[in-house]
């Protein structure tokens, strides 16, 4: 039997993902994270994981180099990766919205003249504002977004929210959602296709095991 | 702009040499072969053609990935990015009134303005053929029947081909209810196989709840032909129905030449290029995260340059093809025998006579001593090393053996 490996994602979702794939018999998912090792291998349950940046793991798995991966919907939609994504999760859940400092938030805020969005989602928000009829600068971020407004940079941010305390922190409000997130499961479709049975059976399983009937 | 280094090359082109070169050739030899086998005959298409013209055929799908080019006048020209765009011209305005069926092969190269992926660059070579004026489970499985001989005879054993057929998703979206508008968001949950997603994307369309029902079955539809009589269910609607049946009819073609084994079906892809109207298939082996070649049926694309013709084809991806066969460093070829200076001059024609009888002779021009060329030939593992002749008889080190033997005792070619 070859092994299928999953990508696996560091930081915000690990946890969950490792207490599912724990529960399918995958013990040696926490020690990974604590050590330095990027690699693990389950023999007796047929699946290996590699441990890499969320963003990372739909490259890893249109190319191929993974068969498998767990990464937030909202994530993916950014990349626009050509994977299929058969199955939500059910963790991880936050929404990608759209967020100002009160003074532009309870402010007539369409209609300025412009409008500088930061983002570490450059696509998504782009998409978001053009189907809105609003043009926009956009100023792609690699972190700490809530920053942009108050350091000037941006008016508006587009960013994910949790909780909303980080928001609320920073003095910002939350405007409008541009999409729910969750965690998913990814496939690569030559995978898919040529393990077909091993993979449908592993969907089958996972979705029995976050209680999902593949149906909302 | 600063002058590139004389050895810089542009993002998405290579140069293809030494073993490489000749793995490509043969496998297109071996392509080509069989495809005469089978009465396709070549048709070479021009490298550039009018914009407007392939655009014309392929529709808005490919229009982000097209290399264009102004000519001296100011047209646009558009490198091509698809053959059966240019064969479909060809039919359509010059070939109509030959005798139907017309089967048609081609060896080019395609350039398309994308990422360069598992061995695809912005230029590769395609191999294929379109089969045209016959729509029928025949020919769409003479068309597959040919994909896993050509995967086959590349030396590929492992390999799967996965087959949809467009006629399912459409007779249910023709069926969806009104007010219906667009189902993109239909489309593309299906082609992600996210089944919250689409079962969401079809609320929001609105489509009506037996249609809905239908339509969120068709991710599950994948799989061997026992899912066939399934999705005849689905849909009472002719050309739902007609779909299904073709599947089943290539299916029993493809299972008497006991080929069953090599597909998959998928009713929920609809993929593929945008003129595509019935069976569409992709073929993907182990190890490779990219498909290998594609194909479909694409009966309304000649009528949009001349009398409407039924058509179904194929095109593989040469370089993929080679890299699932799995390939090392290019390394220098080796001949079948290596032949002294003296030997190629005095005895040419004995020589000649073993290149027509298939043998890679080389030459040695640089008039080496006979220990030189016997380190060269041990160096290279050529196999036969001819150091003296007569008219007669040839001194040939072959296997650790030295021998005087006559001209016409030496082997066949070896390989």
């Amino acid at each position: 039997m070859t092994t299928l490996r999953v990508a696996l994602p560091k930081g915000r979702l690990f946890g969950d993902t490792a207490a599912l794939f724990a529960r399918l018999g995958c013990q040696g998912l926490p020690a990974l994270a604590n050590s330095r090792r990027l690699m693990y291998e389950d023999p007796e349950v047929g699946l290996g994981f590699i441990l890499v940046k969320p963003s990372d793991v739909p490259v890893y798995v249109e190319h191929g180099a993974a068969d498998l991966g767990v990464v937030g919907q909202d994530v993916l939609r950014e990349l626009g990766r050509d994977v299929y994504e058969p199955l939500r999760l059910g963790f991880g859940r936050c929404r990608l919205v759209v967020a100002a400092p009160e003074a532009v938030a309870g402010s007539d805020w369409a209609r300025r003249p412009t409008l500088r969005v930061a983002t570490k989602y450059p696509r998504l928000a782009r998409q978001h504002f053009s189907s809105r009829g609003l043009s926009v600068e956009i100023v792609p971020l690699a972190g700490s977004v809530e920053l942009a407004p108050l350091a000037g940079l941006a008016d508006l941010i587009v960013d994910l929210v949790d909780s909303g305390r980080t928001l609320a922190a920073n003095n910002l409000r939350e405007i409008e959602t541009v999409m729910p997130s969750q965690a998913c499961l990814i496939v690569n479709r030559a995978s898919h296709k040529v393990h077909l049975q091993r993979v449908n059976a592993l969907i089958a399983e996972i979705a029995r095991l976050v209680g999902n009937g593949r149906g909302g | 702009m600063a002058r590139p280094f004389v050895g810089a090359l542009p993002y998405g082109v290579r140069d293809l040499f030494l073993e490489e070169a000749a793995q490509l050739t043969s496998l297109e030899d071996t392509w080509r072969r069989l495809f005469e086998a089978w009465a396709y005959q070549r048709i070479i298409p021009p490298t550039y053609e009018h914009y407007d013209v392939l655009l014309a055929g392929s529709g808005t799908e490919l229009e982000e990935q097209v290399f264009r080019v102004l000519d001296r006048e100011g047209n646009i020209l558009a490198l091509r990015s698809d053959l059966t765009t240019q064969v479909a011209r060809i039919v359509g305005t010059k070939l109509y009134d030959l005798p139907l069926p017309l089967r048609f092969y081609y060896l080019a190269s395609v350039y398309r303005y994308e990422e360069p992926q598992a061995g695809r660059q912005r230029e590769f070579r395609q191999a294929g053929i379109e089969l045209i004026g016959v729509d029928s489970a025949e020919a769409d499985a003479e068309v597959l029947v040919l994909a896993v001989e050509a995967l086959r005879r590349a030396g590929l054993s492992e390999f799967q081909l996965n087959v949809g057929h467009l006629g399912l998703f459409r007779a249910l979206a023709a069926e969806a209810g009104p007010g219906v508008g667009q189902l993109d968001e239909v489309r593309a949950a299906l082609n992600r196989k996210d089944c919250q997603g689409l079962a969401e994307a079809l609320e929001r369309a609105r489509v009506r709840p037996a249609v809905a029902t239908a339509l969120a079955r068709l991710p599950d539809l994948c799989g061997g032909p026992e899912i066939l009589p399934e999705a005849a269910r689905l849909s009472a609607h002719p050309a739902a129905r007609a779909a299904v049946e073709r599947l089943e009819a290539i299916h029993a073609a493809l299972e008497r030449r006991g080929l069953g084994g090599h597909v998959i079906y998928d009713l929920g892809e609809t993929r593929g290029m945008g003129y595509y109207t019935g069976v569409a298939f992709e073929g993907f082996a182990p190890g490779l995260a990219f498909p290998l070649c594609s194909g479909g049926r694409y009966d309304d694309l000649i009528g949009r340059y001349g009398p409407p013709r039924p058509a179904v084809g194929l095109a593989l991806v040469t370089e993929r093809v080679r890299l699932a066969l799995g390939s090392g460093h290019p390394a220098l070829a080796r001949p079948d025998l290596l032949v002294a200076g003296a030997v190629a001059r005095d005895c040419w024609r004995q020589v000649e006579c073993l290149r027509e009888r298939g043998w890679r002779v080389e030459a040695d021009l640089l008039e080496r001593s006979e220990a030189d060329l016997r380190a060269l030939a041990a160096e290279r593992g050529i196999p036969f090393l001819a150091l003296a002749a007569t008219e007669g008889q040839v001194f040939v080190v072959s296997a650790g053996r030295d021998e005087w033997l006559r001209w016409e005792a030496l082997p066949e070619a070896p390989r």
